[in-house]
């Protein structure tokens, strides 16, 4: 993962987004020196719109995801730290696949259950 | 063994783990104690109405799948999700799993509709194995990355008015096909050195200059025949994948000899 996220990835293209009922969903190439076969998901839920997930995937196999205003517990490490409807990131590491989360602190606040005017990208471009 | 003492303090546990936050007039966010293999919270979206209930897990579970690489669409998915969703009598709306009930019937619903939904966690097992790219898909992604100006499967028409399809087109005064090949010494080596050749052999005056031909022979363990770099040549620039810089240099207008693109040894197979 380290090598994939060091091989220089660019994104030069704007999401192209599609209504998949209930949410709304683009991917983005990630363009990266290694050629290696890299992808934004990003999906939002129509429903609850303040919840939403942004997704690093190489091939078929996702390696960042940031879960925002999501709930999440890290059962896998034993530690039980807990996130209540917290913006949290999971970062795949071999011991725990994506089950590990952390709370990221390079995105921007997303502390209440409203999305504020420009989050969607600003967030995008932190993550 | 003292059943009702572990099953009073498991619901004890499920008692505390049990949260509400409420979302409109008659609507709320159910956080049940229940998680994703992921550790996130499964949550039900809660709708009253007169005495009618309905949840809905708001598209979590199959949006969760489908980010986990798992095709939606396949044959095999759509079958375990049917046997799922039948199993558990909840309805599958797209990718939204709903129930609905009496309000006195809410608990048995809401049991059916997490254990729906876990079971769908479990269909991750259905995610393909990772796939090696193919090489043409690795050379347009780090074309794109280094130039703006990339557009990947080019297609052209021949002198002989066939249709080809090239790897990547870079744009502007000085256009640039590029075409990548791979397999190296093998069969299939072979067949995509023939089939780059004819490809830039049948193009107009356009590209009648060499230098606006690319050839990028992947970095295959068994090496290439000197005779298809030379071949190649007569027709294109041959660089080699293993040496990026040079191939950067190219896409951006730079002027390279045919040694510095790509170097024949004496260690390549005859």
């Amino acid at each position: 993962v380290a090598l994939l996220l060091a091989a220089e990835p660019i994104v030069r293209n704007s999401p192209s987004w599609r209504e998949d009922h209930p949410e709304l969903k683009a991917e983005i190439d990630v363009h990266n020196g290694r050629g290696e076969p890299l992808v934004i998901d990003l999906a939002i839920s129509i429903q609850l719109p303040w919840k939403y997930k942004y997704q690093l995937r190489w091939g078929f196999m996702p390696i960042r995801r940031l879960d925002v205003r999501g709930s999440h517990r890290n059962i896998c490490d034993g530690s039980n730290e807990r996130w209540q409807r917290q913006t949290h990131k999971h970062l795949y590491r071999d011991p725990y696949r994506m089950s590990w989360a952390y709370s990221p602190d390079d995105i921007p606040t997303t502390s209440t259950l409203s999305v504020s005017p420009g989050e969607y990208r600003d967030v995008f471009e932190a993550f | 063994v003292d059943c009702t003492e572990v099953v009073a303090s498991y619901l004890a546990l499920l008692n505390s783990e049990f949260s509400c936050t409420e979302l409109a007039e008659g609507q709320a966010l159910l956080q049940t104690p229940y998680t994703f293999s992921d550790g996130d919270a499964v949550e039900v979206v809660l709708s009253m109405r007169d005495s009618w209930l309905t949840l809905s897990d708001a598209g979590e579970a199959l949006g969760r799948l489908a980010l986990s690489g798992v095709n939606l669409s396949s044959e095999g998915a759509e079958e375990h999700i049917s046997s799922t969703t039948i199993g558990y009598r909840v309805t599958r709306l797209a990718n939204e799993l709903r129930g609905e009930s009496r309000l006195e019937d809410g608990p048995d619903l809401l049991l059916r509709l997490t254990a729906a939904m876990l079971a769908i966690d479990g269909l991750q097992v259905l995610r393909p194995s990772r796939r090696t790219p193919q090489f043409s898909e690795r050379l347009a992604s780090y074309l794109a990355s280094v130039s703006p100006d990339v557009e990947k499967g080019f297609e052209l028409r021949g002198r002989s008015g066939a249709v080809h399809r090239f790897t990547a087109h870079i744009g502007g005064a000085k256009p640039l096909l590029i075409q990548g090949v791979a397999g190296g010494t093998s069969e299939a080596g072979t067949r995509s050195v023939e089939h780059a050749f004819t490809m830039f052999s049948d193009l107009n005056s356009v590209y009648a200059d060499r230098q606006r031909k690319l050839a990028v022979l992947s970095d295959d363990e068994r090496g290439w025949r000197p005779a298809h770099v030379r071949l190649l040549r007569r027709v294109a620039l041959v660089a080699d994948w293993r040496r990026r810089e040079p191939i950067s240099q190219l896409v951006h207008g730079g002027q390279l000899s045919d040694e510095q693109l790509f170097e024949l040894t004496e260690q390549q197979p005859l």
